[in-house]
């Protein structure tokens, strides 16, 4: 059984060609999409690192143990190191001067090593629960960063995405869809990451992370206006003064949400109004009450909802909270899968019944 | 002294009046919402009534009480009455929820395109009145406790504001849910 490949960083998992071919027959259909939703060379390269998940995932199978004993053994590996590092600096010194220092530095080696390991072996494990999601759904799920992705996001949506001067991605995506009555809505949803500018100390630039994730929900009429919507903020006591630019039936409404779009009051408004229509401004209301620092995209052929924080939130699917242990591994549990298929499905079935109201 | 107090007060009682007029033509703008949507769904009834007519002939009890809805609530629409308007509508609801009952022993009616679209139509147009008359009450709770609250309610009793009617769901919508164990 030769092994396709070596495990690129320690915390993978080596699957072999065997692997690979069983995960091609076990890997279910995935539904039709259209070819302006997602393209035939996404759709391949999707499928690509699909099919490399499910070959771990048949490797994992087979080695349940494979995890725990790759992470013994690198913390071994990483002790043995260590001391010797620790030894061949100290020859020429007393060998115990500075002992205690070296321990230290040595178990906060090991530690942080170790703590990667955890880490990055949950991130697989997560991933095997949300591509089983995904399956159960004849969706697809990308667990891949791309900056390609980034990239076309932010062309597309300039308004909503970019953002943030550094390490702009999409990783986590979700191709499927929704039937609502007699129609089809295809969605993407996937989570944009971008660093911003913290603060320079000492010379060295620090950055943090902003994490948003993002539904694109493909409409079945186009719009025949493009607005975005932002969480409002003059409110209390300035609202007596301030005429709102559109002012729609709810006043919950109107005080959470700020317009903005190209062009004239007198061209869009009517339309806008047209589109919120009284179930669609509650549905938004919910939404953005679920999900604060919001932004609502609507482009003309695509309705776009942008989040601040995860689809899954971390501490939704955290070490003590997921049954399916990445060192006592036995298969994905069915209880993992419903939960985050639950969390997922809250806020896409959300976003699907606000879409149906605009066609 | 004197001035400064009463230039207080002024402006208090313009800020309070400026409010219950805000108040108000927001209860009015979202009244005319349930309007727009309880006329849609009046108006989609003659085409109900055609795609029907043809297989339901010994159901004219069914086909009279959704016409007679129909009269009430464009009727209440006409005089911008509330009751009326939701009177009209909890009696178009019960209608419209006998006549689907009776086409389920219509197959080929149940099959039929248009009667298909139209149902689908009006599922919509239902949940856009449900959405406008949660969006209605509120704005009527919101001016109605305006008018009740001190020092806001000297100001409404002086310049004659007055409470507002909610838009009530039938009675059978606020049933208690019995839970068997």
């Amino acid at each position: 059984m030769k092994k396709r490949f070596f495990p690129r960083f320690f915390y993978s998992l080596p699957y072999t060609e065997e692997d690979l071919q069983a995960a091609a027959k076990n890997a279910g259909e995935t539904l039709d999409f259209p070819e302006d939703f997602i393209s035939a060379e996404t759709r391949r390269k999707i499928e690509e690192n699909r099919l490399e998940l499910l070959a771990q995932q048949q490797y994992i199978d087979a080695h349940p143990k494979h995890i725990i004993i790759n992470r013994l053994s690198w913390i071994l590996l990483l002790f043995v190191v260590g001391s010797l590092g620790i030894i061949l600096f100290n020859l020429e010194n007393e060998p115990l001067v500075q002992y205690r220092k070296h321990l230290i530095m040595l178990s906060f080696v090991v530690i942080t090593g170790s703590r990667v390991f955890a880490t990055k072996s949950r991130s697989l494990i997560k991933d095997f629960v949300k591509q089983k999601v995904a399956k159960k759904n004849s969706w697809l799920y990308d667990p891949k960063l791309s900056y390609e992705k980034a990239d076309a996001l932010n062309t597309q949506f300039p308004h909503v995405f970019f953002r943030g001067d550094q390490s702009i991605s999409v990783e986590d995506e979700f191709y499927g869809v929704q039937n609502v009555e007699s129609k089809s809505y295809y969605f993407n949803s996937g989570l944009y990451t971008y660093k911003i500018k913290k603060r320079r100390r000492k010379g060295i630039t620090r950055y943090k992370t902003i994490r948003n994730h993002y539904i694109c929900i493909k409409l079945v009429k186009p719009l025949s206006v493009e607005f975005l919507l932002k969480p409002e903020i003059a409110g209390g006591i300035f609202n007596v003064f301030n005429s709102k630019e559109i002012d729609l039936e709810s006043d919950e409404f109107n005080k959470l949400f700020s317009f903005s779009y190209t062009g004239k009051k007198e061209e869009n408004s009517a339309e806008i109004v047209k589109n919120l229509s009284p179930a669609v401004q509650l549905g938004l209301i919910d939404l953005a009450k679920r999900r604060p620092s919001f932004r609502f995209f609507f482009s003309k052929n695509t309705l776009v909802f942008l989040f601040r924080g995860e689809l899954v939130p971390s501490s939704f699917i955290g070490l003590s909270t997921l049954k399916t242990k990445s060192y006592n591994y036995s298969g994905v549990k069915n209880e993992d899968v419903e939960r985050i298929e639950n969390e997922i499905k809250n806020i896409t079935d959300l976003a699907v019944s606000i879409t149906k109201y605009l066609d | 002294m004197i001035i400064g107090t009463a230039g207080v007060l002024l402006l208090g009682l313009i800020l309070v009046y400026n409010t219950l007029v805000r108040y108000r033509n927001n209860v009015k703008k979202t009244f005319s919402s349930i309007d727009i949507q309880l006329k849609r769904r009046a108006d989609l009834i003659p085409n109900i009534l055609n795609s029907v007519k043809g297989y339901m002939e010994h159901e004219k009890g069914v086909l009279t009480a959704l016409t007679e809805a129909r009269t009430s609530i464009l009727r209440g629409s006409s005089n911008q009455n509330v009751s009326e308007m939701a009177k009209g509508e909890n009696m178009l609801s019960e209608a419209l929820k006998s006549m689907f009952a009776v086409a389920e022993n219509y197959p080929d009616l149940k099959a039929s395109q248009n009667f298909l679209d139209l149902q689908e139509a009006l599922e919509e147009t239902e949940d856009q009145i449900a959405a406008a008359r949660r969006i209605y009450n509120e704005s009527v709770n919101t001016l109605n406790t305006k008018t009740e609250v001190f020092p806001s309610n000297i100001v409404a009793s002086m310049f004659g504001f007055k409470k507002e009617n909610l838009f009530e769901g039938a009675p059978q919508d606020r049933k208690n849910v019995t839970i068997e164990f």
